[in-house]
């Protein structure tokens, strides 16, 4: 089986998205699921620029909502995974896990 | 999609419009919006903007990456946003070599934010001052008429016969409108009534600007017609802070000066013509008292028709004026101006003030230019070993100056963001104090309190030249012919480049113009000072003056036209009445008090030499009409000739009297009894009647407003009690004005309680605290900031500097010790060149400031020259104290440590 293979970033994108569900992922939230759980600073530009890309190679697609009163009125663009979407982080996450098998002791647990 | 209230500047929204793909704008802006409202939420506004504007142009470079362009070339190395040679590896170096060097980086930053805000804020602020336009299209060939007065200048507003004749007969201005500014108590819902501006306005005026309403309809001609129902349109705020933006609010009737009105329309969001409205209601010309030149004054504006010029315009209006209306009076005539300024007058800076200002601003951005441009030079000489070791490894001269070119716009766009965050909140604060000292209860439609767009991009265009000076020439003379002759010297432990050459220059010139800055903010304190403290030949604390004017019942109205016969009569009864009141030793009365502002008019004298085009040469003097008692009664003698006679009033021979400086200023201390003069009328180069110069006074405070407070040349014209309307009456009063004041407004309310009574003080109060010296005082609260804040920078760069050319000689002194030179010797010899340089520096900015000095104040006080003095002394110490750190360190390490210093 081919699968595209997730950057770093793609996949914590993709994950986010996958938690926050179709209703809830557009790119504020995205961005505030990763800073939350990772302690990371997240940059909206790195997530939208993340989008971009994943749409184009059909991993996500893209609609917009209903325009909301804290927007200005203006819309949220709501994401979801696609099918491919899917497979690729099945195929990332296997990766991992194949790369850190044995290590555990090295690693240690993770916290 | 509704149109709800955007928080997200505007410039962010216009630049993101730009940048983003046509299909991503709105999720776009509305990520931004909402991010933006969570900051608000947390934290201060400016904090909050300015990580929105961080975080937009974070996002405009981010979509300008991933323009389809790009994608067609995937092979190609990812660049920065399209400047040659420049990748994001080069932008993200730059940004981590700022890091190393946080002192020089933050006072450079600082420095390039000030002078960005600097500049954006005055540019944004000139500009809509000077050119104020109407927001929307066509504004700007909206124009007013008015009339002036002959021959003191003075404006007064149409008459409502002036605008029924002028409607009917004048073809080169279309759209002939008409509005009476009122104040009237607005009540909703059997609420509390408040009061609010109201434009009593004529149907065609409402439609000038081709705005249609949001909800209903605008007012129409059948509204006009006495006997229509009372209908009301309302403005977007107020549709929203008082009828919670209900739609169905068309049809709820309110209370408008206590009349049932009914709500017809609502207009859109930010519209306020004909100032700042959010009330109109019809102009009922027939409804209006009086004929002739009786009844309330109007304001007249219209748009000017298809190829016809404002000149055209008015040579018409004044056609139509000529011999017109028997009760005319013949000392107006009209003239034509752009809108705005026959609705709300700016007062303008004299020719020192104006000069003054641009001295200021023009020295505070050589200072910041020569700061940022010296801090940068230091930064990139500090890295001067890597960049010649990559140039002899191959990298080329374009290359490195690109690099360096990245550093520098990386710190330049930094500062760019922080200085246009903050340009906003200080727009906005200017823009207020201009609106309260203009005493206006809202800011005109022509003024905005945000920086345009065009205006952001001015100061972006300057951010990217500050990077080109601050990274490109630097870079340039590092990388330039003998590089490779200073790698040589510094392998084999010598020094590399210095900062000598252009750059002393430039250090020496950012001193000179440090020390000489201050006479720029000298200029406007001596005005303040000057009008706080100003002589004006009598006893001014024991006069109280206050202004009256005529109002009618249930509103408020600024009339300023000519006398009714009611205004006279209450005039002649208040007079009386005050005359034998004990207290009062002396009544009299003045268009204009002495000690303010006087309208300025162009004089030509008789029998004077022209110029060679035989022209009499034309002077300007301020002009003020007295009651015939006025000198007798403020204790001034009349210095040659006689004072006012009652028969002045009624001679054939119009006369005047003129103060003592019109004769040193214009006569040349020639005698002035008996001469003649005429006033140039309106905007033809038309002159008017003769005034024979009957006698001389002192200077009274005909203030003209210049900033030479010595040449006020003056005029006085006489007026019958009760002629002139609005008047400012002078009471002396010789114990307690205080106590007099309720006893004042009692008489006033007993004569007629139409007679309103406004500004009441001593008239020593009342030129110590008018608006011109409100503004100057602004004005030099400002210029005394930029001061402040130029030393802080020029001291900051100085100290960051010195410390750094005095550091790279650690290695130089380590050989000396070693060698057993003295300490004493090797101090005074690091101290020598520096201090030169800022003494140079000092001297030469003494003498810039001096003659500054001259040209603007005609010489120094003992108390500025103290302030140049200790500017001069704490830029001497900030020198020695930047030598004494690094030589006392470079002096206590082992010579053997030193040696391994790279220098």
């Amino acid at each position: 089986m081919s699968s595209e293979s997730l950057g770093e970033f793609e996949l914590l994108v993709m994950l986010a998205t996958l938690r926050l569900g179709p209703e809830e992922a557009y790119t504020v939230s995205i961005a505030e699921d990763i800073g939350e759980r990772t302690g990371r600073v997240v940059r909206r530009a790195n997530v939208y620029t993340a989008l971009q890309r994943l749409e184009r190679k059909d991993l996500v697609s893209t609609e917009l909502g209903e325009p909301r009163p804290e927007r200005g009125g203006r819309p949220r663009r709501l994401v979801e995974v696609t099918g491919s979407g899917l497979e690729a982080i099945r195929a990332t996450t296997e990766a991992i896990r194949a790369m850190v098998g044995g290590l555990d002791e090295v690693i240690g647990e993770a916290g | 999609m509704s149109a709800a209230p955007q928080t997200t500047p505007r410039w962010i929204r216009g630049l993101l419009r730009r940048v983003a793909p046509p299909s991503r704008v709105e999720d776009v802006l509305g990520d931004v919006e909402e991010a933006h409202r969570a900051r608000l939420g947390r934290s201060p506004l400016v904090w909050a903007s300015v990580l929105t504007a961080f975080e937009a142009l974070d996002l405009a470079l981010a979509l300008l990456r991933d323009r389809p362009a790009r994608r067609a070339s995937p092979g190609i190395a990812r660049r920065g946003p399209g400047f040659p040679g420049i990748s994001w590896i080069d932008l993200k170096l730059g940004a981590r070599m700022l890091l190393r060097y946080p002192g020089l980086t933050i006072v450079g930053g600082l420095s390039m934010a000030f002078g960005i805000l600097i500049g954006t804020v005055s540019f944004e602020f000139a500009s809509q001052i000077r050119n104020p336009t109407l927001p929307f299209q066509g504004g700007e060939r909206v124009v007013g008429i008015q009339h002036v007065r002959i021959p003191e200048g003075g404006i007064v507003n149409p008459s409502l016969e002036d605008f029924r004749r002028w409607r009917d007969a004048i073809g080169s201005i279309e759209e002939l409108s008409a509005f009476r500014p009122l104040q009237q108590n607005l009540s909703v819902a059997g609420g509390a009534a408040e009061p609010w501006p109201v434009a009593a306005i004529t149907a065609s005026g409402l439609q000038l600007p081709g705005v249609p309403a949001l909800l209903g309809r605008v007012l129409d001609a059948s509204d006009e017609r006495s006997g229509a129902p009372a209908v009301v349109v309302i403005g977007h705020q107020l549709w929203q802070s008082r009828f919670g933006g209900d739609r169905d609010v068309l049809g709820t009737d309110v209370r408008l000066a206590g009349v049932p009105t009914t709500v017809v329309g609502v207009m859109p969001e930010g519209f306020g013509f004909p100032i700042a409205h959010q009330l109109w209601v019809p102009l009922r010309l027939d409804g209006l008292a009086g004929a002739g030149e009786q009844g309330p004054r109007l304001q007249v504006f219209g748009r000017l028709a298809d190829g016809i010029g404002m000149e055209q315009a008015a040579g018409e209006v004044a056609t139509r004026s000529a011999g017109a209306s028997r009760g005319a009076p013949a000392e107006l005539r009209p003239r034509v101006v752009p809108y705005v300024d026959s609705v709300v007058s700016v007062p303008r800076l004299g020719p020192e003030g104006s000069w003054a200002l641009r001295v200021f601003m023009g020295m505070l951005i050589a200072i910041i230019c020569g700061n940022v441009a010296l801090l940068m030079f230091t930064r990139i000489l500090t890295r001067e070993g890597e960049i010649l070791v990559r140039n002899a490894l191959g990298a080329g001269r374009t290359r490195i100056v690109s690099q360096l070119f990245a550093e520098a716009l990386v710190l330049s766009s930094a500062a760019a963001v922080l200085g246009l965050a903050f340009a906003g909140p200080s727009l906005s604060r200017l823009m207020d104090t201009l609106r309260i000292d203009l005493d206006l209860s809202a800011l005109p439609i022509w003024w905005s309190g945000e920086p345009s767009l065009r205006t952001m991009l001015y100061g972006l265009g300057f951010t990217l030249l500050t990077a080109i000076v601050a990274g490109v020439l630097p870079a340039l003379r590092i990388t330039g012919r003998r590089a490779g002759g200073r790698l040589r010297g510094m392998s084999a432990g010598g020094g590399g480049a210095r900062l000598g050459g252009i750059w002393t220059v430039v250090m020496v010139a950012q001193v000179a113009v440090t020390v000489a800055f201050p006479p720029s903010a000298f200029v406007f304190y001596r005005y303040v000072d000057h009008q706080r403290t100003l002589d004006v030949g009598f006893p001014a604390e024991e006069y109280l003056t206050a202004r009256f004017q005529m109002y009618g019942e249930d509103e408020l109205d600024d009339e300023g036209g000519v006398t009714s016969d009611r205004f006279a009569a209450a005039w002649r009864e208040l007079d009386r009445r005050l005359s034998t009141d004990p207290a009062v030793a002396g009544v009299t009365f003045a268009q204009t008090v002495p000690g303010l502002f006087h309208p300025l008019r162009p004089v030509e004298l008789e029998g004077e030499s022209g110029d060679s085009d035989g022209r009499p040469p034309r002077e300007r003097v301020g002009v003020g009409r007295v009651g015939v008692d006025y000198f007798e009664t403020l204790g001034v003698s009349v210095r040659s000739g006689r004072a006012f006679r009652a028969e002045d009033l009624t001679s054939d021979v119009p006369v005047a009297l003129v103060n003592e400086s019109f004769v040193d200023g214009i006569l040349d201390g020639r005698s002035a009894v008996g001469r003649r003069f005429r006033y140039m009328v309106g905007q033809a180069e038309e002159l008017g009647s003769w005034y024979e110069i009957v006698g001389v006074v002192p200077d009274l405070g005909t203030v003209v407003g210049d900033l030479d407070p010595r040449d006020d040349p003056g005029v006085y014209h006489p007026a019958a009690a009760g002629g002139l309307h609005p008047a400012s009456i002078l009471l002396h009063v010789p114990d307690g004005t205080e106590s007099f004041l309720p006893r004042l407004r009692q008489a006033a309310l007993d004569v007629d309680p139409a007679l309103r009574l406004y500004e009441p003080a001593t008239v020593a109060t009342t030129f110590s605290t008018s608006s011109n010296v409100r503004i100057m005082e602004f004005l030099f609260a400002l210029i005394a900031l930029g001061c402040v804040v130029g030393l802080l920078l020029s001291l900051a760069g100085i100290y960051s500097v010195m410390s750094f050319a005095v550091s790279r000689r650690t290695r130089e002194i380590g050989i000396r010790v070693a060698l057993g030179a003295e300490p004493f010797r090797i101090a005074r010899s690091m101290f020598m060149r520096p201090v030169v340089r800022v003494a140079v520096g000092i001297v030469l900015g003494g003498l810039l400031g001096g003659w500054l000095s001259g040209q603007l104040l005609e010489g120094m006080t003992t108390g500025e020259a103290g302030v140049i003095t200790l500017y001069a002394a704490l830029m001497m110490g900030v020198c020695m104290l930047a030598c004494v750190v690094p030589t006392r360190r470079a002096l206590a390490i082992e010579p053997t440590d030193a040696l391994r210093v790279e220098g």
